[in-house]
């Protein structure tokens, strides 16, 4: 006579408790890390650096990141970054913005090259990566926010994802009602699977 | 005579130890990771809006009783052009307005939420309790509450930014089932 499953039936799972202490801390790490050692996150932005005429105007940086109809992979969206630099005596007249998006059209878009963080790897992204010094038009908005002169970063752990045939666009946009050397930054980490 | 359940007492768990290490950590996610990629997941924002003088940037979410989903707030972010206070309440009522559409993170996905949503500028009324409330500086914010804040049928929960006169925004991360 064959043995019953002794282990995990679905409606009986195996209780246990973790004995590992402070002093031997079983480690475990976001998808991030795992998804770094094996040459599949990666990361792809830029900066736009513009002097501005004596009326002043808006320095945008648009990153979108398409993931190709077919690809095979999802795109998942690990952390946003970039901030706003501009001259301390010039903040009166600043405001900004930043500005996550999905899907929509780039205007004059340039093509940036993805960098595999795994410094080692020769796996190159699926993802298509555009870069914009307009913001991009016939989005749907998921996060907007105004931002003050400096660095923004928050880690998204997945949060955002990006199935085949579809964009996500990250936009900042400072403005100077004077004129004055501005320069925004976006950028995307994301890791495939 | 078959075997008896041997480990499967709640009382008498099974002793294990964790063996992984930095070079081979466990990889885990958290419940925004898993939510986002089942379609669960959800982005509410008012997009920058200006507020006068005296009045709050107001965002609402409403879970209809009978709605059989629970939602649980995963973030609150935004951003003020000036100092001003960020409150979260239980409850509360706001007046006309607009209900922005919450779009769900995996893009492109079909499934809505079952949430209702409403935004104006003003100032909240009815019945509310203050949950929360945080000072804010000119810049951006994000509260990550990891699923602190639940909000099951039949509740509201309600977020004011102000007062102006200033730019502001209130964007509303959650996942529901």
């Amino acid at each position: 006579m064959p043995n019953d499953h002794v282990f995990n039936p679905l409606n009986r799972p195996v209780y246990t408790s973790i004995t590992n202490t402070f002093t031997s801390p079983g480690i475990v790490a976001p998808p991030e890390n795992n998804a770094g050692s094996t040459g599949n996150l990666y990361n792809a932005g830029s900066t736009n650096s513009t002097t501005l005429g004596l009326l002043g105007g808006s320095v945008i940086a648009t990153v979108q990141l398409t993931n190709p109809v077919g690809s095979g992979k999802n795109v998942y969206i690990s952390r946003l970054s970039g901030g706003i630099t501009v001259a301390l005596n010039l903040l009166s007249s600043f405001s900004g913005t930043m500005t996550l998006s999905a899907n929509g059209t780039l205007t004059s878009p340039t093509t940036l090259t993805p960098v595999n963080n795994n410094l080692s790897s020769s796996n190159t992204s699926i993802a298509t990566v555009r870069f914009s010094t307009a913001a991009p038009t016939g989005t749907t908005t998921l996060l907007a926010m105004p931002l003050q002169v400096g660095p923004f970063l928050t880690n998204e752990l997945g949060r955002y994802v990006v199935p085949p045939g579809q964009s996500i666009n990250l936009s900042v946009s400072g403005s100077l009602s004077v004129g004055g050397l501005m320069a925004s930054t976006s950028y995307f980490s994301w890791w495939e699977a | 005579m078959t075997n008896s359940n041997v480990f499967n007492q709640s009382n008498g768990p099974l002793y294990t130890q964790l063996t992984n290490t930095f070079s081979a950590p466990g990889i885990e996610s958290t419940p925004e990771g898993g939510a986002a990629a089942a379609g669960s997941s959800f982005a509410l924002t008012t997009n920058n809006v200006s507020v006068g003088a005296g009045l709050n940037l107001l965002l609402q979410v409403v879970n209809a009783a009978g709605s059989g989903r629970t939602l649980y707030v995963s973030r609150i972010s935004g951003g003020t052009t000036a100092a001003a206070t960020l409150i979260v309440y239980s409850g509360g009522t706001i007046t006309g307005g607009t209900t922005p559409a919450p779009v769900n993170t995996l893009l492109g996905n079909t499934n809505t939420s079952v949430m209702t949503t409403r935004q104006n500028t003003g100032t909240l009324t009815g019945t509310l309790t203050s949950l929360l409330s945080i000072p804010l500086t000119a810049g951006m914010y994000m509260l990550n509450l990891n699923g602190s804040i639940i909000v099951p049928p039949g509740q509201t929960l309600s977020i004011s930014a102000g007062t102006g006169s200033q730019t502001a925004s209130i964007n509303l991360s959650w996942w529901e089932f």
